[in-house]
């Protein structure tokens, strides 16, 4: 006879089944205690190791209005760690543009939605080119050809008096 | 055989055939016998500062991740951890607390071992090895208690070094190293970081090899039970059979790993419940009015009050030269006079002084921190 099963009782009067059942429950407590905390500690690690993102935006104060000239371009470096170029087209819209909320002001952030180069605004041609994989863009920030997923970040721009105002994302403390 | 089975013998082949290392030695490594008095806890601190070291080397891959060893950005990029980086606060006290607790743990471990003689022959140069264990963490307080670059910890920088600088001989020297400079800053910070990051852990994990290697190699200092034949102590069996020995695994892996959690429990408490602060940042035009060092180099601080320089530092060489030699010296006492109670007096009376020396800087910060003393003083 198996010598186990001989004395089937623990100290306690208890029957061994009953442990067993016991060690189950114990076994399913542990788990389902240890299981949520490791996975909710390795989410905690990732986030941690991942930098806080830009959650905020900045509006700041950039120009004058006669710095950019009706149809001209300007590129604005480092502002809040972004490389922005701002257009202006000519004051009066085109036909196809909503005469109500017509801004003349266009800008953009210039890091390429694919791998993070900078492209440049080609105004000849009215687009931007990013030399690492030939991305093209239009006015609008639109992609026309290349890899990139999605098109350039736009940037609000607002005209108060004769000064132009960008809403730029930071890092929020 | 089913199928998963023979993936997995064959999988297990694939190693086998290109690693050559036996399986059975690390089985037999993990039957090491331990004598029974290893139950107690108090004997099973060595593994504390381990464990403690475990933590330190996650939490410090995690900061350096942030942490920018330069002067006009190194109080910046810990606040950014502080402030910005998610629990960025909590990884920074984890690493706070954990060294300070590796220094505590590491202070009871060699209390342990001295109280118990168990640096006795043949186990001297094991103690020799753990005191360079402790002088290596005592390297990374200091170098890391800089790196956070406020007004306290530069202060302390310029002390110390300052104070390095007074040792006969090789002190300015040593100073200029230490500083990359004339004074804290750029050359200090680099320097500080890669002893921080690179050469104390290198020094740490190489003493600790060796430290590991000496006492499995000696066997564990077997106290008050007849020592087994040489013929017995041969055969790891024969030794756990004998009923004076449990295996190392599991049985004393679990100590360790209960010892663990509660150490990882009293962390995240003390994580939680007194997080790591920062201070004014770094000014080196202004000295604070009353700089401290870290706790742990109260007791020299104190001697540096209470004696001329060159005194407090001679004192210091000689009490680290006894601790360092104290197996030999120890040999030696017991064989001129045979009094075995002549080590715990020693002992006691330097771990005396050693409380007596911290607790008044201690009281002397509370005091000047807290004005309490002169309130009450003045008050009466």
């Amino acid at each position: 006879m198996n010598p186990d099963l001989e004395n089937s009782q623990d100290d306690c009067g208890h029957d061994a089944s009953a442990r067993s059942r016991r060690d189950f429950l114990a076994s399913v407590l542990v788990a389902g205690t240890a299981v949520p905390a490791a996975l909710g500690g390795a989410a905690m690690g990732l986030r941690y190791v991942l930098p806080p993102a830009k959650a905020a935006l900045a509006e700041l104060l950039v120009c004058k209005l006669e710095d950019i000239a009706p149809g001209a371009s300007k590129i604005f470096d480092n502002i809040l760690g972004s490389r922005i170029c701002q257009l202006r087209e000519s004051s009066v819209p085109r036909p196809d543009q909503d005469a109500t909320t017509y801004n003349p002001f266009k800008a953009f952030s210039l890091r390429c939605s694919h791998l993070g180069c900078y492209a440049h605004w080609e105004g000849g041609v009215r687009k931007f080119v990013c030399p690492c994989h030939n991305a093209v863009f239009d006015e609008n920030g639109q992609v026309v050809a290349g890899p990139p997923p999605v098109g350039l970040t736009r940037i609000e721009v607002e005209v108060r008096g004769d000064l132009i105002y960008m809403k730029v994302p930071y890092v929020k403390a | 055989m089913s199928k998963p089975d023979a993936t997995l013998r064959r999988v297990g082949a694939f190693f086998r055939e290109r690693v050559p290392l036996r399986i059975e030695v690390f089985e037999q490594l993990a039957k090491e016998p331990i004598p029974l008095h290893m139950k107690r806890w108090w004997y099973c601190l060595g593994g504390t500062p381990l464990i403690c070291f475990g933590v330190l080397l996650l939490t410090g891959i995690g900061l350096t991740f942030y942490y920018i060893p330069e002067p006009s950005q190194a109080y910046q990029s810990v606040q950014y951890i502080n402030e910005r980086v998610y629990f960025g606060w909590y990884i920074r006290s984890l690493h706070k607390w954990a060294g300070n607790l590796m220094i505590i743990t590491l202070i009871l471990h060699l209390l342990r071992v001295f109280f118990t003689s168990a640096y006795r022959k043949p186990r001297e140069l094991n103690w020799m090895v753990g005191c360079g264990l402790l002088f290596t963490v005592l390297g990374f307080g200091f170098t890391g208690y800089a790196l956070v670059f406020d007004q306290i910890s530069y202060w302390a920088a310029q002390v110390g070094t300052g104070l390095a600088a007074k040792a006969p001989v090789v002190g300015e020297f040593f100073q200029r190293f230490m500083l990359g400079g004339e004074v804290v800053g750029k050359g200090t910070l680099a320097r500080f970081f890669v002893f921080h990051v690179g050469v104390w852990p290198t020094v740490f994990t190489a003493l600790l090899a060796l430290h590991i290697f000496l006492f499995r190699g000696l066997g564990i200092a077997d106290i008050g039970v007849k020592q087994l034949s040489a013929q017995e102590a041969r055969d790891h069996d024969v030794m756990l059979k004998s009923g004076r020995y449990f295996p190392f695994f599991p049985n004393h892996a679990m100590t360790e790993m209960v010892i663990a959690l509660a150490i990882l429990i009293v962390l995240t408490e003390l994580s939680v419940l007194f997080p790591a602060t920062l201070g004014e940042p770094a000014d080196p035009l202004n000295t604070p009015a009353h700089i401290q060092p870290e706790w742990y180099f109260f007791f020299q601080f104190q001697l540096l009050k209470m004696f001329p320089e060159k005194l407090a530092l001679g004192l210091q060489l000689v009490m680290i030269l006894i601790m360092v030699f104290w197996p030999f010296l120890d040999g030696w006492m017991l064989k001129k006079w045979n009094k075995p109670w002549l080590s715990p007096v020693f002992g006691l009376a330097g771990l005396a002084v050693f409380l007596a020396l911290t607790i008044r800087e201690a009281l002397h910060g509370y005091v000047l921190f807290h004005d309490w003393w002169p309130r009450l003083m003045s008050g009466l």
